[in-house]
């Protein structure tokens, strides 16, 4: 239970700056919903390393 | 923070059913990706910087792979495999959470099993995660 209780939190801590960024600009936080809290950052990330790795690797 | 109770509620109603906790798993599961993607790219970087400072300028691409190691682009391929598919299971979550707002779903999806889904594509993963903080 306490386990859980932390995973809890640091969700929270995580999700809580998206959360008040659209509070603040006006938003009912009961119309928030899920995919404006998710990113989509993650695979840009990960193309763009594989791109530069490949250009090292191939070039120098 | 008054006015974000309402929200904190709604995340803290996540644990009471198997749709909410996959719900928060999903969200979860999104800023997870996020940190490795994040982590994986700024390692992936500073290891070209030190493959360029100790390899020799007459290198071959193979000398190169090699030195990149972990962060060679194959590498790099099967973590966006993961990712890929675990952006593909966050995605059906926000649509079915949409659907069953609005109560146009044709069926239930088994919310417990996305849950799962989510924790044994994170288990391919983790040999990377450990990769990458070993690595650092």
């Amino acid at each position: 239970m306490k386990e859980q209780l932390f995973k809890i939190g640091e969700f929270f801590v995580e999700a809580l700056p998206k959360l008040v960024e659209l509070v603040r600009q006006g938003r009912d936080p009961a119309s928030i919903r899920l995919d404006e809290i998710l990113s989509k950052d993650a695979l840009a990330a990960l193309r763009s390393s594989r791109k530069k790795a490949q250009e090292y690797v191939d070039d120098g | 923070m008054r006015t974000l109770l309402p929200a904190v509620l709604i995340f803290l109603g996540a644990c009471a059913s198997p749709r909410s906790t996959a719900i928060q798993v999903a969200v979860a599961s999104d800023l997870a990706a996020d940190r490795l993607a994040q982590g994986w790219s700024a390692a992936t970087e500073a290891k070209i910087e030190i493959c360029r400072a100790t390899l020799p300028e007459n290198s071959t691409p193979d000398d190169r792979r090699v030195c990149l190691g972990l962060f060679s682009p194959e590498n790099t391929d099967r973590v966006i495999d993961a990712v890929e598919a675990l952006v593909a299971v966050q995605k059906l979550v926000k649509q079915a959470a949409e659907c069953e707002e609005l109560r146009m779903c044709a069926e239930s999806l088994d919310w417990a099993q996305v849950a799962r889904d989510i924790k044994v594509l994170w288990s391919d993963l983790l040999p990377y995660v450990r990769a990458l903080q070993e690595a650092k």
